[in-house]
């Protein structure tokens, strides 16, 4: 079964507040989303390893606060796992990258609504 | 051993040295009970290898060096019951007294009282220039707590949504201090002085754990909460054995930060 891209149950029970506080919230994470992944890939070009794990760690945290299932995942694999190859980086960054934009679709959707 | 006692006056060992002068004072032994002092030295903390007999003997040195009558009883509170006169300078004193520590120690005036026939006693308190300051800042901490009308809830998190998150839940109720990097956040708790601090552990330039050594050293009461993804069982442990009130795991609901909140004791708003 393919796993849910944002999981708005999970969204509403952690940014509590009324809707424009979470339209703002969701805003906000489709702006960090960007910023994150922007950093990410810096730190993957300058080979920058603990950046890199920082920098994933930040993501993870939160996407877990959005419920974005997947690119918490993604982020999850990106601090622990095995890094230090360029291609396994590569490959990270690559699937990193289509969770945000998928995320980023479900939050301006849901923005819109 | 040093014996303690000199000058022409006995006095005989007891716990409470006040009790003792009370007695030995009187207008028939002594001239002029006004121009008498007595000072009860008290030392915390010595620097390690510090004797207090030895550093009596040496304190008894410095009256003995002085013109003057003195009467000197190491046993109890370190007290010496000395002559005031114009050549006799309590500052001086006490400076050589602090020299004599050999480390970083300041001196402040205790307890001032009256005892019998206007002799007036003076207490002073010898301790760690590091100890002072700790409660110089709890002072202020503490009084800037009760002079305002409101709580404070900081909030140390690097991540903006996780700060939002937060905040959001607080800000209704509390003045809430968003700190972003962990390299000003004790600087900003001086500045504060918030009731309750929410401390992430992984922050740019300052880790959680070392800021959480650093607020607790300026302000041991300090009742900070960590905030973390990682919600090992060692990061908790850590957590609360280095002084930490709480752990809350990331991502957390708002109603998790209260159920820490209404445990501070600080925070007089009902949540």
């Amino acid at each position: 079964m393919k796993k849910l891209v944002v999981d708005i149950d999970k969204f509403h029970e952690f940014a509590s507040g009324d809707v424009e506080t979470r339209k703002e919230m969701a805003e906000l994470f489709v702006d960090q989303a960007q910023l994150y992944l922007q950093e990410l890939l810096s730190a993957h070009e300058c080979d920058e390893v603990e950046e890199w794990r920082d920098v994933a760690h930040k993501f993870k945290g939160m996407a877990g606060f959005a419920g974005a299932v997947r690119l918490r995942e993604s982020c999850w694999r990106a601090q622990n796992e095995y890094i230090a190859d360029r291609g396994e980086r590569t490959a990270m960054l690559s699937g990193i990258t289509q969770d945000v934009i998928q995320s980023i679709e479900c939050f301006q959707e849901y923005v819109g609504s | 051993m040093f014996s303690g006692i000199c000058g022409e006056l006995i006095m005989e060992y007891h716990p409470h040295a006040r009790f003792e002068y009370e007695h030995a004072i009187s207008k028939s032994k002594m001239d002029a009970p006004s121009l008498w002092r007595c000072f009860h030295f008290e030392f915390q903390e010595l620097p390690d290898g510090m004797d207090i007999e030895k550093l009596a003997q040496k304190i008894y040195n410095i009256f003995r060096s002085l013109p003057g009558s003195f009467y000197f009883d190491p046993r109890t509170r370190m007290s010496v019951f000395c002559k005031m006169d114009a050549t006799i300078v309590v500052d001086d004193i006490i400076y050589k007294i602090k020299s004599l520590i050999k480390a970083d120690f300041m001196c402040r005036l205790g307890e001032q009282s009256m005892i019998k026939d206007g002799v007036v006693a003076l207490q002073f308190l010898f301790s760690p220039t590091s100890h002072e300051q700790q409660k110089l800042s709890q002072e202020f901490i503490a009084q800037e707590r009760m002079n305002r009308q409101y709580d404070v809830v900081m909030v140390v998190e690097d991540d903006l949504f996780a700060r939002n998150i937060a905040t959001n839940a607080l800000k209704g109720k509390f003045k809430v201090v968003e700190v972003a990097d962990g390299g000003k956040a004790v600087q900003e708790y001086l500045s504060h002085s918030p009731d309750i601090v929410f401390l992430d552990i992984h922050l740019p330039n300052k880790k959680g754990y070392q800021i959480l050594d650093e607020i607790l050293e300026l302000d041991p009461k300090a009742f900070v909460v960590m905030l973390s993804a990682d919600a090992a069982k060692e990061s908790v442990t850590q957590c609360v054995k280095s002084g930490a009130k709480g752990f809350v795991a990331k991502p957390f609901r708002g109603e998790k930060l209260f159920d820490y909140v209404r445990k501070c004791p600080t925070i007089r708003v009902y949540c």
